[in-house]
């Protein structure tokens, strides 16, 4: 039985990031996200509400001041899990680390950890992968899914699931040029 | 904007970005990374161009189409099922039915929409019934998927091969292979693979299907995200390239129905969320026809929704089938799966194929130690939480939750259906729910 194979046209492929996940100024992924009841405190040291262009630039404001003083910062999504999350957090820790090297003069790149809430125990499962894709750091979640995700087999999941995927990199192409201006023109990047 | 990107972090090739990963790792084995699956089918922690030279041409974009999943017992009850789920914007009706005379006039009462009837007998009069041709009906018959789950042949091998062979020179009549009886049996993406398109031989082989029949596969897929998008693929892909050899239609067709494998006997939340991400792996796989839940899969009276509740989450589901398109890992676990099926097929028809292979039980015995081999590794991979303290024991039961399975005398032993977490689960019910 012969197998219908083609020579792979990579040259054909549009990327939109000219970079691999582990250069996205990120450098601790811990491959899955950490998961932590709701019931406990942590740490918030910005929150962003949307993924709107102007909410990221009032949390590129709030970290001008503040992108000296620490080398970690966590930072809350109040954000919904979906597709959109993978290409959202790709875009922020690309802005993040372009402001982060700008602003810290090259010194040692600024390390963002992504926090997210959810507590749709319906879709749980899927979310948890979404954000396993999206790179986030930490699910903070209610006693029920936290039941339902500790009672289901792992996935293994590649780090970069969805490299070379046209739709992700032309969107991820799309959304960073919409915020990228503003972004760069305000804050001399 | 490209310039300011590339700037930042200029490409760097696969040996640079090796390095850094082992880097992070600090002292972790790279290698620990590689998750090997039963099938030895490696997944990566990335894929880059590298790992693929080549890939498979193959080209599919179907839109998936919601179906209400309804349990034939009584006619009237079941039309007044159906039409709710018309009511509530369903437009293609799916009827398990397990009586062959059944009273189709009241089953069917004002119901105009497309129509599956799934048949647990195999009934030459039934699937020529005039009102099924008026009406925009699909009859799914199979012999094979039969002889699997029970040991015996709806007749005998012979009658059946032509029953079958009859029927699908009806329009309305279908060949349906099951490949999700050996999922929820705990065979392995490539065992699944194989043991259908193995079935597709033994059909062709009896000359029992035509170019014009149409080959509907039903489906289940774990919570595995990439592994089962491939397997879906896979499916088709295997399916194209045998019937290109066997002269039958290129085109089949996907079900997709709720796993029995990752059901769990006593929380309906699992199974809610479970479902959730199957229905999303198999819109993402861009199956035909995905089903609701059917309600006897709900555990506690307490827990059973309402058809309209059923409708709902059936219409909510939606994803991007664009974010897997020349996904490269999702191309790379296709190519390993269609490789590895088609040297497994290659060894059953060996064999003697299908049949033969269950008749010597080589099929059962493979898929039964894999089957414990998961079970094993499942119960160790759970967090060690206490489900006892975790059920409501003020619960109603409205059914056994774990499959049950009659002994029959049979011609040879059953491939036996088993959900993933009875072995962890069961001890508990027993304890807390009579039934």
């Amino acid at each position: 039985m012969k197998i219908p194979y083609i020579k792979t046209d990579f040259e054909a492929m549009e990327q939109a990031a000219g970079f691999p996940p582990f250069t996205r100024g990120y450098h601790e992924y811990k491959f899955v996200p950490n998961i932590i009841p709701n019931t406990k405190t942590i740490i918030t040291d910005f929150e962003l509400s949307s993924i709107q262009p102007d909410a990221i630039f009032e949390l590129f404001q709030d970290l001008e001041n503040q992108i000296t003083l620490k080398s970690t910062f966590y930072l809350h999504l109040n954000v919904a899990c979906n597709f959109q999350l993978i290409i959202f957090t790709r875009v922020l820790r690309t802005l993040l680390s372009i402001f982060s090297i700008h602003k810290k003069n090259n010194s040692k790149i600024a390390k963002f950890h992504f926090i997210i809430k959810n507590e749709d125990t319906k879709n749980i499962l899927t979310n948890h992968q979404y954000l396993q894709m999206s790179q986030v750091d930490t699910l903070l979640t209610n006693s029920e899914c936290l039941f339902i995700l500790n009672n289901t087999p792992k996935m293994h999941l590649p780090v970069d699931a969805l490299y070379g995927s046209y739709e992700l990199d032309r969107e991820t192409k799309t959304i960073f040029s919409n915020v990228w201006g503003k972004i760069s023109s305000h804050f001399n990047l | 904007m490209d310039s300011i990107l590339f700037k930042h972090f200029p490409p760097i090739d696969v040996k640079q970005w090796k390095q850094k990963i082992q880097f992070l790792l600090q002292g972790e084995n790279y290698q620990n990374l590689i998750h090997i699956d039963s099938d030895g089918i490696s997944t990566l922690p990335f894929y880059t161009k590298s790992e693929l030279s080549k890939k498979i041409a193959f080209k599919n974009k179907s839109t998936p189409k919601p179906a209400f999943y309804c349990i034939v017992s009584k006619e009237s009850k079941a039309n007044s099922e159906a039409l709710t789920a018309i009511k509530n914007g369903i437009q293609i009706i799916y009827f398990a039915i397990f009586n062959p005379n059944i009273d189709l006039e009241i089953l069917l009462k004002n119901i105009d929409c497309d129509l599956f009837f799934q048949c647990y007998f195999l009934d030459y009069k039934f699937n020529s019934t005039p009102i099924l041709k008026e009406k925009r009906s699909v009859i799914l018959n199979e012999c094979l998927g039969k002889i699997s789950k029970t040991g015996n042949w709806h007749h005998t091998a012979k009658t059946d091969y032509s029953i079958l062979k009859k029927s699908l020179h009806i329009s309305q009549n279908s060949l349906n292979i099951n490949l999700n009886h050996f999922h929820n049996s705990g065979a392995t993406p490539v065992q699944q693979l194989s043991y259908s398109i193995s079935q597709l031989l033994a059909y062709a082989k009896n000359k029992t299907i035509n170019f014009n029949t149409t080959i509907y596969y039903n489906i289940s897929v774990s919570t595995n995200f990439y592994i089962e998008i491939a397997k879906l693929k896979a499916l088709r892909i295997l399916h194209q390239l045998f019937a290109d050899t066997l002269d039958i239609n290129p085109n089949c067709k996907l079900i997709q129905h709720k796993s029995k494998r990752n059901l769990s006997g006593l929380f309906s939340a699992i199974n809610i969320a479970n479902y959730n991400t199957e229905q999303h792996i198999s819109i993402l796989s861009s199956v035909d026809f995905y089903l609701s839940i059917p309600p006897n899969f709900f555990f506690y009276k307490e827990d059973i929704p309402t058809t309209k509740t059923l409708v709902n989450d059936l219409k909510e589901s939606n994803a991007d089938y664009s974010i897997i398109e020349e996904n490269l890992c999702v191309e790379k676990l296709t190519q390993q799966l269609v490789e590895k099926s088609i040297i497994l097929i290659e060894t059953i028809e060996k064999g003697g194929g299908y049949v033969e292979q269950l008749k010597k039980e080589t099929i059962q015995h493979k898929i039964s130690d894999n089957e414990k081999a998961a079970v094993s590794s499942f119960t160790k991979s759970i967090e060690t939480v206490d489900l006892n303290t975790q059920v409501n024991i003020k619960k109603t039961t409205s059914a056994y939750p774990f499959l049950k399975f009659k002994k029959r005398k049979a011609l040879w032993p059953p491939i036996v259906e088993k959900q993933l977490r009875e072995t962890v689960e069961r001890p508990i019910w027993e304890q807390h729910f009579k039934f």
